[in-house]
């Protein structure tokens, strides 16, 4: 018998599915875009749909900046469970109650990260990304998102 | 030349007691023959990959650092306390690897590489030489110098701290520099890797052809770089310089297809035909002087450039001694130019669109392709920056990824699911591999602009055309609709439109000489690029003096092992391509077109083959680094009289190293086993040293 044996040969994958990368962004979002420092999942989501492209982005920049009242079809991010499961075992995030909906909360360590990879200014174009979309209240997400148009 | 003289393993395991309770291994070997014999999986081969991982040559099996190893030595093994017991499993913490090694002038050091660690700090990319032989490391009085070498990595064969240069250094050999396609400057060493495949024959890819394990790493005909190295043969030097030339008058030739081109391109411009273009590239001057224009001025009849520049200066002067003629006189002639004009006009428009369509696709792949650079430019950015994230610490790579309740393990990559996990190129191999990409798509985005370009200037040239068409057109419909007595207007118009096409076929006459100085100065190029590769002269009377020996040499063994396939006269080693240096079959002595000795060679008789081969480099190789070691030289039911030859040959070649590992007890073909006792009985008992592994035990036991 000829013994055959296969090689799995690596491929290139997109630095979207490195975990870490996505946690980096993850403590952006919530550092830049959320109130208190603290962001809701429906936030956490909606800004990396925005960071996909740059339609999707000018989508949210124009909500953000009350240019625009509504929202195109938009889905959640792939992975975020695993992100966040990431970032809570780090200690780089914690879960805290609001109300009745659960939000993630930036720790100090994570708070640490963003800082010091802001120091070395490594990631600017995405995390500059982030600083211009601002703090988004949660009402004007909350009401745009009831009023999807096609483009 | 090197031998090695000892080899350990040390092993830390979960059940040690304290960090002197080792297990692991420890052979000692000698000049001449080694036999490494035992039955099936009891460590031949853990033994065999320990020597090349510690000389730093996994690569040879097909992986990077520890990988190459089996997991006996980096997660778990089992040890069984007798024959009715139970095997007990030991894990394991840590563990490396120890070679003793020897050169020419006895100086004997020691290699040290680890295969896993508990700290951080060691690299397992890293080899530490001690100046020590290992039996005296325990002397305390005397602490030996050591040094640390990096295995892979940029420059390990170049680099003051690379392990091959160190190694290469430490056997006395100089590694030649050999033309290299990878390299930006053309060179690079002939890397002590690729010279390792001819030395050490690995069990299973190994006796599928010669240096069937050899790493690519772009060097220009590697194997017969080899051998050119190891017999010590000029044409090494000779060659090397070679291929520089030719890579020289490649480019040239290529410039010759681009002049060639835009001749191609004039002829579109001018709607002329340039004649006599050599394709090819020539050095004779009269094929040069030779091309020349011509013009159609119908559909079989064609004139010189001179011929039709007459024509149109003929045409200008008619027109301009004659009175200028009324519209009535020249009315059915009028007519007729009429309908031909806008003939010609319809059909260049249609041209002109179709072509346009082809320009607007190539600027819409253009458009694409420097999106997708943008991509990758991104990428490789935040590759880079993730890479730094990790090398700053900000965040630690081998940090927590378990759940601190359920202990379940948080995957830190988001493609892989439970069921499927696809293998990845780690970060820093995706971004060489974003590199290379980007390297693609830049070489593609610049000859894209560069047809863009030309084919603008062509475009710019069909309109000016289209309109010189159109304002002739509206001349002459103007003509037929004005006064019979009125004076034509469109005898003006042609007469401006001759003296500017007088004037294109002047610029054209400028370009085609212009094209065919430029050609005669690549022809001088390629003369002289000629004249040097010439004076290289072929190679010299001493390689053939040393090539003829190797021959008788590599001959005598292999029918000393029993080959059968060809008579001996029609066995030769080839002195050109192809199959340079290595054995081909000939029918009869002139027979011009050479065999590959693998196909005309029953699968045992190859087998032979290596055997020969890289015994006959061993010996009569200059600068073979004077071991070799075979993987099961046993293979393809050869039978044991041949073995025995072998091992016998083997003994025999007593200033060097030969380490081979052979199983027992196993059925070699339909009649025979091999048998150990049978396989040394012709042996003398002081011209080889026998390791026999134990028939119960494997081979990690405790030290």
């Amino acid at each position: 018998m000829i013994d055959i044996k296969l090689d799995q040969k690596p491929i290139s994958i997109s630095i979207r599915y490195n975990g870490y990368y996505k946690v980096v962004l993850l403590l952006g979002i919530i550092k830049h875009c959320g109130y208190g420092k603290k962001a809701s999942l429906e936030l956490i989501h909606i800004v990396f749909w925005s960071l996909r492209n740059d339609n999707n982005y000018q989508v949210l920049l124009d909500i953000s900046n009350q240019v625009r009242k509504n929202l195109i079809p938009w889905t959640f991010e792939h992975g975020i469970d695993e992100v966040l499961a990431l970032g809570l075992i780090n200690g780089y995030i914690e879960r805290v109650m609001v109300g009745q909906t659960l939000e993630i909360k930036i720790t100090e360590k994570g708070n640490n990260i963003i800082n010091s990879i802001n120091q070395f200014e490594l990631f600017q174009d995405e995390l500059q990304k982030i600083k211009n979309l601002g703090i988004i209240p949660k009402s004007r997400l909350t009401s745009a998102n009831q009023n999807w148009k096609l483009l | 030349m090197f031998k090695i003289n000892k080899l350990k393993a040390e092993i830390l395991s979960d059940k040690s007691e304290n960090i002197t309770d080792l297990y692991g291994f420890e052979f000692q070997f000698e000049s001449g023959l080694n036999i490494i014999a035992g039955p099936n999986s009891r460590g031949k081969t853990t033994i065999n990959t320990c020597i090349y991982y510690a000389l730093g040559m996994e690569e040879l099996l097909g992986a990077h650092n520890e990988k190459a190893l089996d997991k006996a030595l980096k997660e778990e093994f089992t040890i069984k306390p007798s024959q009715e017991e139970e095997g007990i499993n030991y894990k394991v913490q840590s563990s490396k690897i120890l070679l003793e090694i020897e050169n020419d002038n006895n100086e004997i050091v020691f290699l040290e590489r680890y295969i896993t660690t508990d700290t951080e700090d060691v690299k397992t990319s890293n080899i530490t030489v001690y100046n020590s032989s290992l039996s005296s490391i325990d002397n305390e009085n005397d602490t030996p110098h050591k040094a640390v070498y990096f295995v892979n990595s940029r420059g390990n064969n170049e680099d003051i701290n690379g392990f091959y240069n160190w190694l290469s250094s430490f056997m006395n050999l100089e590694l030649p520099m050999v033309s290299n396609n990878s390299r930006t400057d053309n060179y690079s060493p002939l890397y002590l890797q690729t010279i390792f495949s001819a030395l050490f024959i690995e069990q299973t890819k190994g006796w599928s052809d010669f240096f069937a394990t050899m790493p690519f790493f772009g060097i220009t005909k590697a194997k017969e770089k080899i051998v050119e190295f190891l017999l010590g043969l000029n044409e090494i030097r000779l060659s090397t310089e070679k291929d520089v030339l030719n890579k020289e008058k490649n480019l040239i030739t290529d410039d010759w297809k681009r002049k060639i081109k835009a001749f191609s391109y004039l002829e579109k411009q001018t709607s002329s035909t340039i004649v006599n273009v050599p394709q090819e590239l020539t050095t004779d001057k009269s094929e040069i002087d030779k091309i020349n224009v011509v013009f159609s001025t119908s559909e079989e009849e064609k004139v010189t450039f001179s011929q039709f520049m007459n024509e149109k200066m003929e045409m200008i002067k008619e027109l301009e001694n004659r009175p200028i003629s009324t519209i009535k006189e020249n009315r059915e002639q009028t007519i007729l130019e009429f309908t031909k004009q806008k003939q010609e006009y319809s059909d260049l428009k249609e041209y002109i669109e179709k072509f346009e369509d082809k320009l607007r696709i190539d600027k819409q792949q253009d458009f694409t392709l420097k999106n997708q650079l943008g991509i990758v430019e991104a990428e490789i950015k935040d590759h880079i920056n993730l890479q730094k994230v990790f090398s700053e610490n900000i965040i630690n790579k081998n940090g927590t990824n378990q759940c601190p309740t359920c202990t379940q393990p948080v995957s830190t990559n988001l493609i892989n699911t439970r069921n499927i996990s696809i293998p990845q190129l780690t970060l820093d191999e995706n971004t060489n591999f974003l590199r290379s990409q980007k390297k693609i798509i830049q070489t593609s985005i610049k000859s894209l602009i560069e047809t863009i370009g030309e084919k603008e200037v062509l475009l710019n040239y069909f309109k000016n055309n289209l309109r010189q068409k159109e304002t002739l057109i509206k001349s002459i419909s103007k003509d037929l609709i004005s006064d019979d007595r009125a004076f034509s207007e469109s005898e003006i118009v042609k007469k401006l439109q001759l003296e500017r096409e007088i004037e294109k076929l002047e610029d054209l006459k400028g370009s085609i000489s212009d094209l065919k100085a430029e050609l005669e100065a690549l022809a001088n190029q390629y003369h002289n690029n000629n004249i040097q590769i010439n004076a290289l002269g072929e190679s010299e009377v001493e390689d053939e003096n040393k090539l003829s020996s190797f021959e008788t040499k590599y001959k005598n063994f292999l029918f000393g092992f029993g080959y059968e396939s060809n008579e001996k006269y029609q066995i030769t080693i080839n002195r050109k391509e192809p199959f340079k240096y290595f054995p081909v079959y000939k029918n009869h002595r002139n027979d011009s077109v050479p065999q590959s000795i693998r196909i005309n060679s029953s699968a045992s008789d190859f087998v032979r083959n290596i055997w020969a081969y890289t015994l006959a480099l061993l010996q009569n190789g200059i600068n073979h680094p004077g071991i070799i070691m075979f993987d099961e030289p046993g293979q393809h039911r050869t039978n044991l009289s041949s073995l025995k030859a072998l091992f016998k040959t083997c003994s025999e070649i007593e200033e060097r190293q030969t380490i081979i590992f052979t199983s027992i007890d196993k059925k070699l073909n339909d009649d025979e086993d091999i048998d150990l006792d049978l396989l040394i009985e012709d042996l003398e008992s002081d011209k080889y040293q026998l390791i026999r592994l134990d028939n119960l035990h494997k081979v990690i036991r405790k030290l």
